[in-house]
């Protein structure tokens, strides 16, 4: 624990913390852990794992279009490769690792709290994640992997083009992913307003907090529509009805509008924890605040608000009416003010900072650079004649790219390495750490940036190859190229991490002088966090040294000690006054039981087996019993 | 003047001015495109609806809903301003919430014009 | 420090209604619904836009061969779910003041009503199944998920009334004590959807 225990009193509360907060030892302890750092850990590993799976598919791509008429893939295996990767990528990497990973481990770190408001929930909502990316992956490994892409359109979708079990595992593998994260947004939610250190009124919460508040409540209100477009899919594929058949009065635009309405939120929940993870790292290396903290807090909600409004903007070459597509286009370019307020406010921070570019530094900048062309071409899509001239082409597919790989992974590579400290107690290796870096952003830069001038030569998106003489052949080589040295370099930071855990120089509390309040406990936190919970008087808790001396007081004096049972303070929403303190329950074997019990569920849906996954639910309901008759202070 | 100052509902402007222009956007674009849907499919071609009057008179309330927002967190920001030290409890937080109320009516009045000025200057049903 | 209230150690009348008159803010658990509502209203209100994104598909709603809905019933039937919204506010407003037992008796009653509703709407969606189906058009199938979808949270509702009964059975601690105010909400929520979906079910016939 960071706080020096001088006094007797103050060792003694240490070390009663020490013996309610004590883990079980082992595989059981990971199993049944509600711990949200070692929830954390969980959903890191197994969303880099995805990430390696999504990395070899978009290797199989490229190497397919490394010439033209290639027989790498063929046109069938093609088309579930790059469904697989988008799939991966987005539900089983980007999603569970910034929000799963990131989110779990650092909120209530931030926020002065000892666990997240629900700490089963939390267990649930990483097992059900794991079981469902599982689920999906079993697809593939049966040969019936979904091949209509990611965002699956009908009729293509539908049972007649795509008899096999492909859709079907995407449709209830992705309704199971769903469930995670929604279960998950709760609880953030409930956490960032409930469970503040006394004192972070909401004009002092980090910023960090700001944009998972945002995500959160992105997640909860946009991964309902996709299940529900997703029901009405399995409904007309298995029973037979008919939502989007237009020959019984269904649509299958319904599809698109449905998903979309998800699918654009989904982009902005991609992209808020990566603006979090920047605005954590910018003032820490260039020693100064955020200018203009407020608009920035505010940028981040805007961001995930106004996103719910621009969705047919993926619509405009469907013939929708232009007075219907104005709405979308309006929204679609104002939405691009707060991310430039984020930007301008970045670069000003750095501009008027003293920055030291050590590796998570770089990987900001980094980000900085593809979200301003990512965004850029983005807006430009706003622009209806455009969209429907570059619609479905290569510049879709570097929009994306630049603003998915370029300014949602840079800053979580970075926040690897920031954190890196934090979580494992050793510092990674510095050299390697930029050299690491460069590989990645010149692989990246050489992968996407050419495809905007492929699209602009009209080369369409999801093609399994392309002609000979369309002039297209150098910029594929080139591409393909760049993603072999962007595979390079990522395997380069994995290589230095993984050394660095063995080898790495100790790192002790603080070593960036941070100014956010996981770095006043030790490296690792021990599982309650905090000794004591930190005064809190300004959203840079760190640099306020006055709070930090009152830390060890009020240690010493056993105030917010709260070492009676497994307790954490919650406060009001607002204003963060001290309301009452509420007793955590620690390891439960029932989210997993419960996760267990929800993939069988699924399993038999999919087969279309319907007693026997009724017989599942009704065991899953046995086990929500189980789980609710142990309260919080029993369990 | 600060006795004045003290009647005034704070917690209530900063709410409206955080939450009515945004909320006032969202029901226009809701109404506007509601009418849009019902009027430009199949089914328009058994009703006639007054598409163009509701996306005006959406627009219109929107606007006047939103420039209160934008007054509402203009009104907290002056009075927190010019408040003295300690009179208002809460102050740093009330005056942290009325530069978010000032900058979201503001980007939104102007995303309530362009969406409604749009769609009140394009055709009806036709995909131009 | 002493003053600030260990909610989850409170049992019994007395310290329920201590931890309630000390409360700042709605604990954790209330916000726990609150959001759970957020998601679900999302989830049946894009099953009603459905509903009417279909219907402006169409010239002739409900297609030829399908009668328009009968109006009657249904709309009882959605004012006797209404009521129970009573028994159920009652019932978290007697757990909030400590008292198990008037709490435990509102919930069965309230209950029995939503469980005599459910029973009857299965057999109203069984004699709508004998003269349309959900497979032949996406009239049939918008109707019927829209309706089952309506049923199957009155469903868990049923479930969560069972399980609170369940854990009342051994007293009243703050913990169910949030778990009831936060069932009643859920009903409140279940009960609002339903006036939402009845209407829009018998929307060709209004």
């Amino acid at each position: 624990m960071a706080t020096t225990t001088t006094t007797t009193a103050a060792r003694a509360r240490v070390d009663r913390l020490e013996r309610i907060w004590e883990e079980r030892p082992g595989l059981l302890g990971w199993l049944t852990t509600t711990d949200h750092k070692r929830i954390g850990i969980l959903y890191l590993f197994t969303s880099l794992a995805f990430f390696g799976a999504g990395g070899v598919e978009a290797l199989l791509i490229r190497t397919q279009l490394l010439g033209p008429d290639k027989t790498v893939l063929t046109p069938q295996q093609y088309d579930a490769v790059f469904t697989m990767h988008g799939v991966t990528m987005i539900f089983l990497f980007v999603i569970p690792i910034s929000i799963g990973a990131f989110g779990n481990y650092l909120l209530p770190l931030q926020i002065g709290a000892r666990d997240m408001a629900f700490p089963r929930l939390n267990a649930l909502s990483f097992w059900m994640f794991a079981a469902s990316g599982i689920f999906i992956y079993i697809g593939l490994a049966v040969g019936q992997a979904p091949s209509a892409g990611w965002f699956n359109y009908v009729p293509l979708a539908s049972k007649t083009y795509s008899p096999n079990l492909g859709i079907d595992f995407y449709a209830l593998g992705l309704i199971f992913n769903g469930i995670s994260s929604t279960v998950a947004s709760a609880n953030f939610i409930v956490t960032i307003f409930k469970l503040r250190a006394p004192g972070m009124s909401l004009n002092r919460m980090p910023l960090f907090c700001y944009a998972f508040l945002a995500v959160s409540f992105a997640l909860l209100f946009a991964l309902p529509v996709l299940s529900v477009s997703l029901i009405f899919l399995e409904l007309d594929r298995q029973l037979g009805f008919h939502f989007y058949d237009i020959a019984h009065g269904g649509d299958p635009l319904l599809w698109q509008h449905l998903f979309w309405i998800f699918g654009h939120p989904e982009v902005y929940i991609i992209i808020l924890p990566a603006f979090g993870i920047a605005t954590s790292i910018i003032p820490t290396f260039v020693r100064r605040r955020m200018v203009a903290f407020p608009l920035v807090a505010l940028a981040e909600l805007l961001v995930a608000f106004i996103g719910f409004g621009v969705w047919a903007h993926h619509m405009f070459a469907t013939g929708l009416s232009t007075a219907t597509t104005v709405y979308f286009a309006a929204a679609s370019l104002v939405i691009v003010i707060p991310s430039g307020i984020q930007l301008f406010a970045w670069i000003m921070t750095i501009v008027t900072g003293t920055p030291e570019f050590k590796t998570p530094l770089l990987w900001i900048v980094g980000f900085i650079v593809f979200f301003i062309i990512g965004g850029l071409s983005g807006i430009m899509f706003a622009a209806i004649p455009f969209d429907q001239q570059l619609t479905d082409t290569y510049f879709v597919v570097a929009h994306f790219h630049f603003v998915i790989f370029g300014a949602a992974v840079f800053p979580i590579l970075g926040g690897l390495h920031y954190w890196f400290p934090k979580v494992t107690g050793r510092m990674y290796h510095e050299g390697l750490g930029k050299v690491s870096f460069w590989l990645t952003f010149t692989g990246t830069m050489v992968t996407f940036f050419p495809m905007h001038i492929l699209g602009l030569l009209g080369m369409p998106r999801r093609n399994y190859t392309y002609p000979r003489d369309m002039g297209w052949t150098g910029f594929n080589v080139l591409e393909s190229i760049g993603s072999y040295v962007l595979a390079a370099g990522l395997v380069l930071i994995a290589v230095n991490l993984a050394m660095s855990l063995r080898r790495g120089a100790p790192a002790g509390n603080d070593p960036w002088k941070a100014p956010t309040l996981e770095w006043a406990t030790s490296s690792p936190p021990p599982p309650y966090n905090f000794a004591v919970i930190p005064a809190v008087s300004s959203p840079y808790a760190m640099w306020d040294p006055e709070d930090r001396e009152k830390d060890v007081r009020n240690l010493e004096a056993g105030v917010l000690v709260l070492e009676q049972g497994h307790e954490t303070p919650t406060s009001t929403v607002v204003d963060a006054e001290w309301d009452e303190v509420v007793e955590m329950p620690s390891d439960s074997p029932w989210p997993i039981s419960l996760a267990l019990a929800l993939s069988g569920m699924f399993a038999m849906l999919l087969l279309a087996h319907w007693v026997t996954a009724g017989v599942f639910l009704a065991f899953a309901a046995l086990v929500l019993l189980a789980w609710h008759s142990k309260e919080p202070q029993e369990a | 003047m600060s006795a004045t100052r003290r009647k005034l509902p704070l917690d209530a402007l900063q709410w409206f001015g955080l939450l009515g222009a945004p909320l006032a956007w969202m029901t226009q674009f809701l109404i506007g495109l509601s009418f849009q849907f019902a009027q430009c499919n199949a089914a328009g071609t058994t009703w006639s609806l007054p598409v163009h009057g509701w996306a005006i008179a959406a627009l219109a309330a929107a606007a006047v809903i939103g420039v209160l927002g934008l007054g509402a967190a203009a009104v907290l920001y002056r009075t927190i301003s010019s408040a003295d030290e300690g009179e208002i409890p809460h102050a740093a937080r009330l005056r942290f919430m009325s530069i978010l109320g000032l900058t979201i009516s503001s980007l939104f009045i102007w995303l309530i014009l362009m969406a409604g000025l749009g769609a009140t200057f394009t055709d009806r049903c036709v995909q131009s | 420090m002493s003053a600030v209230t260990r909610s989850t150690e409170a049992s019994g009348g007395a310290e329920i209604r201590g931890v309630e008159r000390n409360r700042l803010s709605q604990p954790n658990g209330w916000w726990g619904i609150v959001l759970l509502i957020a998601t679900e209203a999302t989830l049946l209100l894009a099953i009603v836009g459905t509903y009417y994104y279909l219907r402006f598909q169409a010239t002739q709603w409900p297609p030829r061969g399908i009668a328009a809905p009968s109006v009657a019933l249904p709309l009882v039937m959605m004012g006797v779910l209404l009521l129970t919204s009573v028994p159920m506010q009652l019932a978290a407003v007697a757990t909030r003041a400590g008292r198990v037992g008037p709490t435990r008796a509102l919930i069965v009653l309230a209950m029995l009503v939503q469980a005599g509703y459910l029973a009857v709407q299965i057999i109203l969606l069984r004699n709508d199944l004998l003269d349309f189906s959900p497979a032949a058009t996406a009239y049939g199938s918008i109707y019927f998920t829209m309706i089952v979808a309506h049923h199957a949270h009155v469903a868990i509702g049923l479930l969560l009334d069972v399980g609170i009964l369940i854990r009342l059975i051994g007293g009243l601690t703050d913990y169910r004590a949030v778990g009831v105010r936060a069932i009643a909400l859920y009903w409140h929520f279940v009960n609002l959807m339903a006036i939402i979906v009845v209407l829009t079910q018998l929307s060709p016939s209004l």
